[in-house]
């Protein structure tokens, strides 16, 4: 996470925090302060309603004491009437008639009137249904009721005037009495009059029109309790209405039935409505707030995370992306920008002081790498310079050369830098180990293009994986050392070894080098016959042959100058073969320049070997000699004189004849030091030594035996470990056999190594045959083809055998019909 | 001297790569593999990458022979995966040391102080 990451998250979590706790703290607050109101609103809107709902319990009473006192004044018209007074006294039926009818109730509304008299007895009476009038019977107990108080039937004043209610089986029953008087009020008392009304359902709906309640008869609760029966009681049953208990008694006291009044709370509704709109101001009140404080909040966060980024995190960022400018740029010369005099910048400063202190030992490294006589520099992982080369490689590459591609520094061809880069790919992957890369170098030693004329020794060592982190960093170390003193000390002392070798060489057999100077001026004569023939594939190879002789011997004799002219010789003749359109002009003018240049090698040659054998310089030239002993001359000069020309020339003949083990005796002798020139082990046996042959082959024998034991010891014996690893004997043998079939000589070269497998008709014409196969067969490919022509020249045929990994032989056969052997 | 002279038994000889490859999927365990380049038919690389194809012999320490005119051969056999190489012909010093090297040899034995 980068600072100014956990800045500002430390800023947005912290302001985070607060808010949320402020928040909590604010919804706590509003929370019970409002619950507080709440409730205190809502014990004020309940004593409200508790006044409205006593107001309308005391309508409800109200009214039905109206209908009672109605009832009362009603009765004043019958009672205080002298038809009525007479009546009591009389019966006269008249009274009946013409009032008695009950229409009268329906008249007036009520269900029925009761005359008494004043002992009590019922003197007339009208029953019947107050709407229609239809005569009903009296109901249950009414009379008896009635006449178990006295108050009721025997009223003593004449003003006076009761009313109530009857509590009858068949329902209650509202009743006003009066005494019955004169019209003019005057007594006396004849009885009583009673009107009475069922206080029914309908009497009920009156009253409920009247105050616009809802009422409804109900059971007499027994909670309610004595103490509350005069008063109106009433709870609660809903949000929506209160029921109201009113009981009522009947004339004696005794509670009669209960009215059950059902009133709406629209106090209630109204506290609720209330409630619920001071919650919701609340609400959004506090929801305000909190948006208010989120949006500060953020702002607060941003304000914070500017400044902090203005004033810490950018610096700090600064001074990185310095430092890393710095160390890309691997220059600790470099210093960081003054950031001011705060944290930061002695932050900085002290970064300063490091960089100081690296300079410092960087300026010293490079003095120290400066005076070193050898050069280093190090590779990127794309292989191009570096860093800071020492002060001798840049001498060496070239001033410009930081950055360049090596191979192109070091002046490689795009051939050779594939090359290298792929054992520099090699060693910067630790495919193999430094020791076990530095033979794999391709060009460890080189001229480099700011050096001309001198050697450089290049090595490569991979620089451990800890030294590097990005793509531009050394992985490669590469040091040059200024080598030629020491390559030119090397090839002085090899020319003075090859020299003592030669001279020895001379001292030791002086003819055999005769010999090669008198083969060699015959090929130089062959070859230059051939090319001033008219072209002719046929007369080139016959060139090549020679000139590969000439250049097998020489090197078999230590004459390297000689081989190597031979080789650029024999590169000639091979374009010329390959190329034959274009050869008649340059390519022969070519190979003639080649010649002429291996016939003043050869001559110089010539020159230093006859200035060490001056005692042969007269007849050498002239051919092979034989050396005779005197006293054979003495002989065939005295036979000769007494005329015994058959007999000395029968003893010359044979003296021309010599045995193959003298013949190949300087061969046999060259075997060794050849032999010790290579990293094989090898001996040679010989068979078949007393053979005799014409002492004139010598030479050209000699050649071919040199020719195939080379090839033996170069491309058939194996190391003594190769060997080893096939179950071989360390030591090579290379046995040479003569023997004697019929009228033909036959020599077979045989060796003990790894053989070939290949056509050897084939191997014969591989000298001229494409490059690949060349490879395959190695030595063969070029030797055989001149071993071949030089047995054909005596007259004799060659064969090859041979089984890879066992060896191989070669058969020589020569005819020696000519004369009698 | 012979390779048991230096500390190596039971040495199985293969003439081809097809043949070293029955050798390896025989029941000897292999401990060690080193290969001409130049074999008839299949060359050492092919061996090679047989062998680190083949999970079972992918750690067997493997070593190539070929000539030094053939550096090229090594870098490209080093991308395969060997434990070194001998150029041949082969010496008898390179070899115990190679062996030394990857840990076949203790580098103690007789032939070794011989050598010195």
């Amino acid at each position: 996470m980068t600072l100014q990451r956990r800045v500002v998250s430390t800023v947005a979590v912290s302001v985070g925090a607060l808010l949320v706790l402020s928040a909590l703290g604010l919804i706590l607050v509003l929370r019970l302060g409002l619950d507080r109101s709440m409730e205190q609103m809502m014990v004020g809107f309940g004593h409200a309603e508790d006044d409205a709902a006593e107001k309308d319990m005391r309508r409800v009473q109200d009214s039905y004491q109206a209908d009672l006192l109605e009832i009362e004044a009603k009765t004043i018209d019958w009672s205080r009437w002298d038809d009525t007074w007479k009546f009591i006294k009389d019966r006269n039926p008249d009274y009946i008639a013409s009032n008695l009818d009950n229409s009268v109730l329906s008249q007036m509304g009520y269900n029925q009137l009761l005359i008494f008299s004043t002992s009590g007895e019922l003197v007339a009476f009208l029953s019947g249904d107050r709407q229609t009038g239809k005569p009903l019977p009296l109901p249950k107990q009414m009379l008896e009721t009635l006449a178990t108080n006295e108050r009721i039937l025997h009223l003593q004043n004449p003003d006076t005037v009761v009313s109530g209610l009857l509590d009858l089986p068949d329902g209650p029953v509202m009743f006003a009495a009066r005494p019955v008087i004169r019209t003019n009020g005057e007594g006396p008392i004849r009885g009583t009059l009673i009107f009475a009304k069922n206080f029914d359902r309908q009497a009920l709906e009156r009253i409920s029109d009247l105050t616009h309640l809802n009422l409804d008869f109900g059971p007499i609760q027994d909670s309610l309790d004595d103490t509350k029966k005069s008063f109106p009681n009433w709870s609660v049953v809903s949000d929506d209405s209160i029921i109201g208990e009113l009981l009522v008694r009947d004339f004696f006291g005794k509670p009669s039935f209960c009215l059950h009044i059902r009133l709406p709370r629209v106090t209630h509704r109204y506290a609720l409505e209330s409630k619920a709109n001071v919650l919701a101001v609340g609400t959004n009140t506090a929801y305000l707030l909190l948006g208010l404080a989120f949006l500060g909040g953020i702002m607060l966060v941003l304000t914070l995370s500017f400044f902090i980024h203005r004033f810490v995190v950018s610096r700090i960022l600064r001074l990185q992306r310095q430092a890393d400018d710095i160390r890309g740029r691997f220059d600790p010369s470099l210093r960081i920008e003054d950031l001011g005099p705060d944290e930061i910048g002695s932050l900085a400063n002290r970064f300063n002081g490091v960089l100081e202190s690296l300079h410092q030992q960087h300026l010293e490294r490079k003095v120290l790498l400066d005076a070193l006589p050898t050069g280093v520099v190090a590779l990127n992982e794309k292989f191009q310079i570096c860093g800071a080369p020492s002060k001798n490689t840049l001498a060496w590459l070239g001033p410009d050369s930081v950055g360049k591609d090596w191979g192109l520094a070091v002046g490689l061809s795009p051939q050779e830098i594939i090359s290298l880069n792929d054992f520099l790919d090699v060693l910067a992957q630790e495919l193999l180990s430094n020791r076990d890369m530095i033979p794999l170098n391709p060009y460890p030693e080189m001229s480099l293009p700011g050096l001309v004329d001198r050697w450089v020794r290049l090595s490569y060592f991979r620089l451990p994986p800890v030294a590097h982190v990005s793509s531009d960093d050394a992985i490669i170390l590469v040091v040059l050392e200024d080598v030629t003193e020491e390559r030119k000390k090397a090839f002085e002392i090899e020319g003075m070894q090859a020299e003592t070798l030669w001279l020895k060489a001379v001292l030791v057999d002086p003819d055999l080098f005769l010999e090669f100077f008198q083969e060699s001026h015959r090929s130089i004569q062959a070859i230059e016959e051939a090319l001033l023939l008219p072209f002719d594939p046929s007369h080139i190879a016959r060139a090549f042959r020679h000139t590969h002789t000439v250049q097998g011997c020489a090197s078999g004799f230590g004459l390297q100058n000689v081989g190597l002219v031979a080789i650029s010789l024999q590169v000639q003749l091979t374009h010329l073969l390959r190329n034959a359109n274009d050869a008649e002009s340059e390519g022969v003018a070519k190979s003639l320049q080649a010649l002429k240049q291996l016939k003043t090698t050869v001559a110089k040659e010539e020159a230093r070997l006859q200035k060490v054998l001056r005692q042969h310089s007269a007849d050498w030239r002239e051919g092979p000699s034989l050396r005779v002993a005197l006293h054979r001359l003495r002989e065939w000069s005295a036979l000769l004189a007494s005329g015994a020309v058959q007999d000395v020339h029968r003893d010359i003949e044979a003296s021309m004849r010599m045995p193959l083990g003298r013949i190949l005796h300087r061969t046999v002798l060259w075997f060794p030091g050849m032999v010790a020139r290579s990293n094989k082990l090898a001996e040679i046996h010989l068979d078949g030594g007393n053979l005799l042959l014409p002492v004139d082959w010598s030479g050209l024998l000699n050649d071919i035996l040199v020719h195939l034991l080379r090839n033996c010891v170069a491309h058939g014996i194996e190391t003594p470990e190769d060997r080893l690893l096939h179950h071989k004997p360390e030591m090579g043998s290379i046995r040479i056999v003569g023997r004697k079939i019929g009228h033909d000589l036959q020599i077979d070269v045989e060796d003990d190594g790894m053989g070939f497998d290949v056509d050897v008709q084939q191997a014969f014409e591989l000298g001229f045959s494409s490059q690949k196969e060349a490879d395959e067969f190695a030595g063969y490919g070029i030797g055989l083809p001149a071993v071949k022509a030089m047995v054909e020249e005596l007259g004799g045929s060659i064969q090859v055998e041979s089984q890879r990994g066992r060896g191989s032989r070669v058969l020589l056969r020569f005819s020696l019909a000519t004369g009698s052997f | 001297m012979s390779l048991t002279s230096i500390g190596l038994t039971d040495i199985e000889n293969a003439t081809s790569a097809e043949d070293a490859r029955r050798i390896l999927q025989g029941e000897a365990t292999i401990d060690l593999v080193i290969s001409d380049w130049h074999m008839p038919g299949e060359t050492g690389l092919d061996l090679l990458k047989w062998v680190r194809a083949n999970p079972k012999f992918a750690k067997t320490p493997f070593i190539m022979l070929t000539t030094e005119q053939e550096r090229s051969h090594i870098l490209e056999a080093a991308r395969v995966g060997i434990q070194g190489y001998i150029f041949k012909p082969v010496q008898k010093a390179m070899l115990v040391q190679k062996l030394t090297e990857i840990g076949l040899l203790t580098g103690e034995s007789q032939d070794l102080k011989d050598l010195a």
